[in-house]
This record gives structure tokens, sequence and C-alpha cells, in this order.
């Protein structure tokens, strides 16, 4: 029998043989990391970015808008379906991502801002949408997605503001009243970069001990044969931003490896970005 | 650390029309939950090796289109309750928010759980759900509307029995700054409560099927 036709009809019999030898069936390791490809200012806006890694490809485009200022929410996150991703999906993966913006783990509100030419305060705030295409959907979008908003964030550019509006003015601010001026450009003060790490547990029901086997950013084929699977945000000193977790898993030290490992791989793109 | 979960009431076979239902309150916050099926499936839905859950969360406001809630519930219950045993058919969850005082998430799933049993499903294990919220560095289980507006970081656990008896974790949502040691204080908080609720399971459903002695 070839290995396609056994691929086909017992997956698990055919991944557990590879599991069990600590590799995929690509010959990647079981926590080897894959590469991460990002290109920024690529799609419009005032910010862009593609990313492409675990066979998930996805663009980021930022568009901005001034309001006043209010306690309203001020980036709107929209990952728009496809032929890969369903509208319950990607309505999942936007109410997934928001908290990540009002917890301030990408950005402040505070440094949303208009700035005039000499960088001073306004009292007018900047408002984003964040649209997120997916061009290529082989893995786990939420790490592909977390990596091209911090990427389009930190693509993006904003002119200044010229407000003809005096302080002691007490009447409302004019659409008129507010200019962009392009010949100064200012960049986002963001926070450290987030990493998001994909992971899945695996457990050898043949052997004895049944074990549990940690998979780092397993594809769709090695995902349906996994017991629990876990996606970790990795933030500012190493702290967790988000996780979730789907499936049963028995030992929480497990939780702790996933964290450490992604900790590590933000270490790495922190030192990538402070190279380049 | 606040280790006690606020009082449950739970009124089951609530609703007529539907298979199974439950109203449960956990302290002051309300739902109701009920379930229909395994029933028939459109063509373009059925699956044939397995039952097709229908979760819809309903808060008692807002937009109720999507609700970051059906997630976890779906994931939960696909693991709680063996769909292979009824293919090509659905079941339909509703949960209706009625009042929120926080831990909506946690009661949401606990009143699912208990629409699923009164509707007779076979389970493989039971589920329940914990919040747990960080208010100043202090964790603070099944926290109140209050609680949870005032909190740093908020946790949804969704527990099911282990083959030992003890809660094992099931799913898990964890949004704000943590750190391992918090999520593992936090599990460890979630573990006792779980068992409360299971005996609370076993209590109603005990009362349910009991003879009547008047």
């Amino acid at each position: 029998m070839s290995s396609e036709v056994l691929r086909g009809i017992d997956p698990l019999g055919y991944l557990t043989t590879f599991f069990r030898e600590g590799v995929f069936p690509d010959g990647r390791g079981l926590l080897d990391e894959q590469k991460l490809v990002f290109k920024q200012g690529e799609c419009g806006g005032v910010g862009s970015s593609v990313v492409s890694t675990q066979g998930v490809t996805v663009s980021c485009t930022i568009e901005a808008s001034v309001s006043l200022v209010s306690d309203g929410q001020l980036i709107n996150i929209q990952i728009e379906p496809s032929q890969q991703l369903s509208e319950k999906e990607a309505e999942d993966f936007n109410n997934l991502l928001l908290p990540l913006f009002t917890n301030g783990s990408f950005i402040l509100r505070e440094n949303l801002r208009c700035l005039d030419v000499n960088g001073k305060a306004l009292p007018l705030e900047w408002q984003f949408l964040i649209t997120v295409k997916v061009l290529c959907l082989e893995g786990n979008l939420l790490d592909a997605v977390v990596c091209a908003i911090g990427a389009a964030l930190a693509d993006t550019k904003l002119p200044s503001i010229v407000l003809n509006h005096s302080e002691g003015d007490e009447s409302a601010i004019e659409k008129s009243q507010i200019q962009a001026d392009y010949g100064t450009i200012h960049k986002l003060i963001l926070e450290e970069p987030l990493m998001c790490c994909s992971f899945g547990v695996f457990v050898d029901n043949d052997s004895k001990k049944k074990s549990e086997i940690l998979l780092m950013t397993p594809d769709i084929e090695a995902t349906s044969v996994c017991r629990a699977t876990c996606s970790v945000v990795i933030g500012k000193g190493d702290r967790i931003a988000l996780v979730r977790e789907r499936g049963r898993i028995t030992s929480f030290s497990l939780l702790k490896k996933m964290c450490q490992i992604t900790a590590e791989r933000r270490h790495k793109l922190v030192e990538a970005l402070r190279t380049a | 650390m606040a280790a006690r979960i606020r009082e449950m009431r739970c009124e089951l076979s609530f609703l007529k029309n539907a298979d199974g239902s439950a109203c449960f309150s956990q302290g002051s916050t309300c739902v109701w939950a009920s379930c229909s099926g395994p029933g028939d499936v459109h063509a373009s839905r059925a699956n044939e090796e397995a039952m097709t859950l229908d979760i819809s969360y309903r808060a008692n406001c807002g937009d109720n289109k999507f609700n970051v809630l059906n997630n976890i519930i779906q994931s939960t219950m696909s693991k709680a309750i063996n769909l292979e045993l009824f293919p090509h058919t659905a079941i339909t969850v509703t949960i209706h928010g009625i009042q929120d005082d926080g831990s909506m998430g946690a009661a949401a799933i606990n009143s699912a759980c208990f629409a699923l049993l009164d509707n007779g499903m076979p389970f493989e294990t039971v589920f329940c759900g914990i919040q747990i919220v960080r208010v100043k560095d202090e964790l603070i289980i099944d926290p109140t509307a209050k609680q949870e507006a005032a909190s740093t970081g908020k946790i949804l656990f969704a527990a099911c029995k282990g083959a030992d008896g003890y809660p094992e974790m099931c799913s898990m949502d964890a949004i704000g700054q943590w750190d391992y040691i918090q999520l593992e204080a936090a599990w460890s908080l979630a573990q006792p409560s779980a068992s409360a609720i299971f005996d609370f399971y076993r209590t109603v459903m005990k009362r349910k099927h009991s003879v009547d002695e008047r």
C-alpha cells in the first residue's frame, strides 16, 4: 500500500508513526519554528503588510480617519470572509482580536491622539479600520493575523493635523477646521510586538503511557488528529496577552511550555526587528 | 483569593416547546437555555459522520448575530457529547442571557449543559464553566458585573469530569496581561468550584428523576 493511500484512509495511523519519531511528515521537527515572511507598505492605506507563515498568507490594510476625543472604540477590525473562511469564523476572529486593542496590547489609546506639526497633541483622535484579507489558509490563521496587524501598525505613517480652532473657543470643532498636512509625517508609538504561536496536543493512544505530544504550528491535517489545540499570544515582558485553548489537556505544564516557546520566538522577532 | 461561587439555582423543563430546557441563575446572573434535537438537518449542513451542532448565545442587548461565547460553548459540547452517535442530524442549542450580573460565559456553559441533560443526551462527560477575573492582583472567581468591569484580566474555563472524577480543563479563553503562575493559580482556584458545580448537577438531576413522595 502506498503511503498516500494510507494517509487518505487512516490519517491517524499515518501521522502517529511520524509523531513517534519526533517529526512531521515533511521532516520538520515537532517543535521547530516555521519561516515568517512579511512585507510592509504594499497594500495601500496609511499602513499595510502582507504576512506569510505556516501555509497562511494574509494582507492587512489600515485606513485612518479623524474624530473628536471620546470614550468610543477607536480601532475596528474586520477580517473579510473568503471561500476558505466562513462569515461565522471571520466574525469569531474579529471578536477574539478586538480585546487586544481595548486592553492596549498593540497600542495605547493615548498614542492615537492627532498631533500638530510641532508634535503637540490636539483634541482629536485617529480612528483605524483594520481590514485583513485571507489569501491562503492552510494552517492557523491567528498566528499570521497577529503578525500582520503588528507589521501594518509599524508601517503606519500619519500626517500632521492643522486645526483652525483656538483653544479658548468653546464652540464645536467643524469639519472644515481640520486639515491634514502631509509635509510632516508622524509614526505611531507602539507597544512591544506581539507574537502568536499555535500548538496541537496529540495523544498517542497506542503507546502504554498515552503521553501527550506537543506539536508546534500543526497544519490542518495534523490539527485534525490532535486532542487539543491552543493559541498563545505573548506581549511585553513575556506576559500572556491571550490564550485560546480548545480540547482536553490533562497536564497544565504543557501550557507553560507553550508560553516559553512563544516567548522565545517573540524575543527572536524583537531581535530581528532591532537589527533590521 | 475569593474562592466561592455564588448561589446557583436551576429549573429544568422550563420551556414547553423545547426538547430540553433550563432556567439557570448564578447569583443575579440569569440565563435560559433550550435545546431541540437530534432532528432533521438541511442537506447542505448535514454531516455524514456526526451530528451538527448549532449553538447560539443571545445576549440581552446589542447585535446578536455572532457572539464570542458561541465558539467556546460549541467546542466544549463537541468534546462532551459523542457526536458520531447521531450522524445526519442536528441539535440546536439556544442560550438567552436574561440578566447579566457578571460571569455570563460561565452561566451560559452551565445552562447549556443543564438543557442537554434535561433533553437526555448521552454524554461522554458533563461540563461546566467557571469565570475568573483579576482585580488588583487578586483572583476572583465567579465575579459580579462590577468586579468584571474593574478587572485587568479575564479567564473563562470550561471543565469536564476526568476519568478519575477530578475536573479536567476542556477549553479556556484568557484575555489580559497574565503570567503563567497566575494562570496556574486560576486553574487551581477553578477546580474545587468545578467539583461543586458537578455536585449541583447531580442534585438537580436527582430531584428531577426522584419519585414524588407526597
